[in-house]
């Protein structure tokens, strides 16, 4: 059972290290390992000083890391859902639906979708025993995360209502003495089970703290703690909890520690030291973890 | 009297569709509706749904006449 990493935190904290960090420390014991970077500014190229792309590159014998292309992800979907419409609408004579389509992307809803795709894509993954996911903003991120649990809700009346409407149909249509829809042979109703499956899969996943853990990564101020507990609300909302936190460029000023535990009471919290150079290239990142052990 | 009884149910049916589809794409028209992804997985499924929301806004400015026509003979 593949084991799932979640790095979470106010941009500019480090996500991006830390979750290169785990990637080579989970690698070195050698459990084979996916790096994948949501991030449409991806970083993870600069830290490992090395070209990477969509499609994932072994930097190591068991260590592979993705640079993942939400614009592109939203393409592709918006494509798939282009060539389903072709045959059904007669497309072609509609004019300008393919400038419709070319807004549609920029519909509220879209940009997380995406990103909820390139999550999907890395839960359908079979051939790594650990993925760490490296995430956008928290903006985007926290509405990728509420997207499963807003749709299930939408699906669940919008199944509701079709099941009453295809009752009543089944009841006219025996008083007419004709034949009647098996919901299961209803496309709707077909689709939005199809549907409320996936959701649901993807729901229990992220909430299956034995299998997903959201590690949460902050420094030591203000903003980046402030921000922490307003994720902690808004996952709580979702049904998520955080597994681990990690106190990024650690240096014992002050008392975050303190303030941090008492915060996030029965989550483990782990300090990250701040390093005396940048975190840059596999010697330098295994370097500093071997400081950490 | 049956086909009364069945008409009035037909019309409810007729009224519940267009109110599935109204709650689909409700925000073309201004109304909060579910996320865009959503609606359009299931756009493909809708043609008939989309063609019967039009054809019932086209005749809302008529209700008297439907009214009547769901009365039925006297």
């Amino acid at each position: 059972m593949p084991r799932y990493h979640i790095f979470v935190g106010k941009g500019g904290v480090g996500k991006s290290t830390c979750s290169c960090l785990e990637a080579l420390r989970l690698a070195s014991s050698q459990r084979k390992t996916l790096l994948d970077s949501m991030d449409p500014a991806h970083n993870l190229h600069d830290i490992f000083r090395t070209e990477l792309g969509a499609k994932g590159k072994k930097i190591l014998p068991t260590l592979t890391v993705r640079e993942s292309d939400t614009s592109q992800k939203g393409r592709e979907y918006m494509a798939e859902i282009r060539g389903e419409l072709k045959n059904l609408y007669h497309y072609q004579q509609a004019l300008n639906i393919d400038k419709y389509f070319n807004l549609l992307k920029f519909a509220p809803g879209m940009e997380e979708y995406a990103a909820l795709l390139i999550l999907q894509r890395c839960f359908d993954e079979r051939r790594y025993d650990e993925l760490v996911i490296d995430t956008p903003p928290t903006a985007l991120t926290m509405k990728m995360l509420a997207l499963p649990g807003v749709n299930l809700h939408w699906i669940h009346h919008l199944k509701a209502m079709r099941e009453e409407i295809l009752l009543k149909k089944n009841r006219v249509a025996e008083i007419h003495s004709e034949s009647s829809i098996d919901r299961d042979h209803d496309p709707i109703f077909s689709r939005l089970v199809r549907m409320q499956k996936r959701y649901d899969t993807l729901l229990s996943l992220l909430c299956d703290q034995e299998q997903t853990e959201i590690v949460l990564v902050l420094n030591e101020d203000e903003l980046s703690f402030s921000e922490s507990l307003l994720i902690k609300r808004q996952l709580a909302g979702f049904g998520m909890e955080i597994g681990r936190i990690i106190v990024n460029k650690y240096t014992g000023r002050g008392d975050w520690t303190g303030r941090v535990a008492e915060a996030f009471p029965n989550v483990t919290i782990l300090q990250n030291p701040l390093a005396d150079g940048p975190l840059t290239g596999i010697t330098v990142l295994n370097e500093h973890l071997s400081k950490l052990a | 009297m049956l086909y009364k009884a069945t008409a009035q149910i037909e019309y409810e049916i007729s009224e519940m569709e267009n109110s599935f589809t109204l709650m689909l794409f409700g925000n073309f028209i201004g109304l909060p509706g579910p996320s865009m992804p959503l609606t359009l997985e299931l756009l493909p499924d809708m043609g008939g749904e989309l063609e019967h929301m039009l054809l019932r806004a086209s005749q809302t400015g008529n209700g008297l006449s439907e009214l009547a026509s769901i009365m039925g003979e006297p």
